[in-house]
């Protein structure tokens, strides 16, 4: 892009138009999938609004894609006053250099003092590309902005694995911040707004790129490893026997898991090695993990503190275990997996 | 090929705890980050398919040195630390210009630093280093191949659910890597023994030609405390009042949530 076509600010009020100087607005990246917004992009909308409020600035979504019209309509009740579309065929699949440069020239047109991204892998990916572009501070996986008394704002975020927090002060304009939306609720706002849907004029341009997608390996969610599978179902000695894996690989390609296991299940080989979850084997992150017949022995639950959502099904309902648990099923396995399997099926098709 | 890698030494994770008395880390052991490992032996590893020189560098205090002896003892060729009174506490941004004003007087292929890294964990340094030297970047790398011939590299990146994105990227250009790239290389003794005995270039702000005071940071120097306790989940039991009720009864609670999760639907906790 040549210096001569900046971008254009179209269809814009005048409350968007700030000096230069004045940055206001609390924006979030809204990430969506065929038209809807991802659950985290909800999430991530009421903390917009929170932060919003405590500022006295107006929450905006930036949404991009191609044929994306319809998204901004569910905003409204999670507080967004504003909606920055850009809708362009270039922007149909994710492209780190053509949505970074896109998002640079809209912060930099309508400067905002916040713009929030969830940590996926993609706002891992934008987030910090776009901060360094536009020379904003960054603050990975915050847990907490707050002003200070002379209004710049505070951030903290967990450090060194956990064991501490640190709190720094934000010295530049714009804060770019990202945020697990997992630790945020789903929170609608005390009044429902009507979301103002604004088109800047961006110039996209795959062009740009210095890199190209050549192509895009989907994996198979059963086979894929556990340490990077969104579903995993973990077994343990309470499987019994070997001939109770048939039930378990049954579910597993109804949830599209993949099976993972304790040292006890990887020792008796009902499981391989390399599946094993714990201190011995490998850590896991999925969006749900399924625990049956696991104790709960801290070798095998330090690997497992990142999994967000814990079913656990045990026929012991004081196995340590429990206290890890979001949901648990007391009872033997043997009975309710194939029950589960079979109440399961009905709905969820393995995704494609 | 030339191949710069950017390693840090952070306290070890497992261990460091906050203090509450003393109002700062205790049990303190400082070591290479984990990360670094994978980095330096996908360096160690593209230089014996292809021939290359691995350069180490680090930006830290005198005891960061170690994690360079570190990494001529697991065999790179060379290594650099950027040391200076002017450079404690760097914020991230600062950190990457330091680096990137090192790495620009140096010739170079390929940058690797680490995807995040474990103490401060910001994933910026990477980006922040292509953008100051407008290098192409890609991030979480899982997989790198390099094409001596055309000068470019095909390296696949880490998405959801194990899925890839392959990118082909012109040389130079900065790689952030992921923890499965690869695994740790196991050095020789003889590789060990030489890495003991290179030596190790030191650089202060005035070598590097950078006046730090002029750089603003993006942030203040970090206060620390004790972690906040993070909301206790209480789990939901699920038994049967009575266990006679079928298991099709006890049921639904856990396998509506689990249709909820699975299918990436909206749901509350
Ligand atoms: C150095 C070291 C490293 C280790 N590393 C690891 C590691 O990486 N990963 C790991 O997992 N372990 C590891 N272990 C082993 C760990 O300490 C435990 O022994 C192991 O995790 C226990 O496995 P389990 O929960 O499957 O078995 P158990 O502890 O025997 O638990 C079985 C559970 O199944 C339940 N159960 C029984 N029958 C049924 C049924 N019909 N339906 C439902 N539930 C039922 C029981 O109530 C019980 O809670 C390590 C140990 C050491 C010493
Ligand atoms: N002080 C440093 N010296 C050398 N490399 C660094 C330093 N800080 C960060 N890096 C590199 O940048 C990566 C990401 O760091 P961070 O942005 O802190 O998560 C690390 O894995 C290193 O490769």
């Amino acid at each position: 892009m040549s210096k001569e076509d900046q971008p254009l600010t179209q269809e814009t009020d005048v409350s968007v138009q700030h000096p230069k100087t004045q940055h206001s607005g609390v924006w979030f990246f809204a990430e969506h999938k065929g038209g809807t917004p991802e659950e985290g992009s909800l999430r991530l909308a009421g903390e917009a609004k929170n932060l919003a409020n405590k500022l006295g600035q107006e929450a905006c979504a930036l949404i991009l894609g191609h044929q994306v019209e319809g998204l901004p309509h569910g905003l409204g009740l999670y507080g967004t006053d504003r909606v920055f579309l850009v809708d362009d065929p270039h922007l149909d699949i994710y492209s780190s250099e053509t949505y970074v440069d896109a998002l640079a020239q809209l912060a930099e047109s309508h400067p905002p003092s916040i713009i929030l991204f969830s940590s996926t892998p993609l706002g891992n990916d934008l987030a910090p590309r776009l901060a360094a572009k536009i020379k904003a501070s960054f603050a990975a996986r915050y847990t907490e902005i707050d002003t200070d008394g002379e209004g710049r704002l505070t951030v903290r975020r967990a450090v060194h694995g956990g064991n501490a927090d640190a709190t720094a002060t934000s010295l530049r304009q714009p804060l770019v911040a990202t945020i697990d939306p997992q630790s945020l609720g789903l929170q609608k706002a005390k009044q429902e707004t009507n979301p103002v849907v604004t088109e800047p004029k961006v110039w996209v341009s795959p062009r740009t790129g210095k890199t190209t997608t050549v192509d895009y390996l989907r994996a198979d969610p059963c086979a894929v490893c556990v340490s990077e599978a969104e579903i995993v179902i973990g077994i343990g000695k309470g499987l019994g026997s070997a001939h109770n894996l048939d039930a378990i690989e049954d579910l597993a390609r109804i949830l599209g898991a993949s099976i993972g296991g304790s040292r006890r299940a990887t020792d008796e080989h009902w499981v391989a090695d390399e599946r094993r979850i714990g201190l011995t084997g490998k850590t896991i992150t999925p969006r749900l993990y399924l625990i049956c017949g696991i104790s709960g022995a801290f070798h095998h639950t330090l690997s497992i503190k990142g999994a967000q959502f814990k079913v656990v099904v045990n026929t012991d309902e004081k196995a340590p275990i429990a206290k890890m648990a979001d949901l648990m099923v007391v009872g033997d396995m043997q009975e309710i997996l194939p029950e589960l399997a079979r109440q399961l099926r009905e709905t969820v098709g393995p995704p494609a | 090929m030339r191949i710069i890698v950017c390693v840090k030494q952070v306290p070890d994770s497992t261990i460091v705890r906050f203090d509450l008395r003393a109002k700062s880390l205790a049990n303190v052991f400082y070591t290479m980050d984990p990360i670094d490992e994978v980095t330096i032996s996908e360096a160690i590893r593209i230089r014996e398919r292809t021939g290359a020189t691995v350069t180490a560098l680090t930006l830290g205090p005198p005891r960061a040195k170690d994690v360079l002896r570190t990494c001529l003892k697991m065999g790179a060729d060379e290594a650099m630390h950027l040391c200076d009174e002017a450079f404690d506490n760097p914020d991230p941004s600062l950190t990457s210009e330091i680096l990137a004003t090192q790495i620009a007087t140096l010739e170079y292929d390929l940058v690797l630093c680490g995807r995040q890294s474990m103490d401060t964990g910001n994933g910026f340094v990477g980006a922040g280093i292509a953008q100051f030297l407008d290098l192409p970047l890609v991030t979480a790398v899982t997989r790198i191949d390099i094409f001596t011939d055309t000068n470019s590299a095909t390296v696949h990146r880490r998405l959801k659910g194990g899925d890839r994105e392959i990118v082909e990227t012109p040389l130079p250009a900065v790689l952030t890597v992921d923890t499965v790239l690869t695994k740790p290389v196991y050095p020789k003794l003889q590789t060990i023994m030489q890495g003991l005995n290179k030596d190790i270039d030191t650089l202060d702000a005035k070598a590097l030609g950078l006046e730090v005071n002029r750089v603003d940071p993006g942030f203040s120097t970090p206060t620390l405390s004790q972690p906040k306790p993070r909301l206790k989940k209480t789990a939901t039991l699920e038994t049967g009042a009575s266990p006679a009720l079928p298991l099709a009864f006890k049921l639904p609670l856990a396998a509506d949530r689990i249709k909820l999760i699975a299918s990436g639907g909206v749901q509350d906790k």
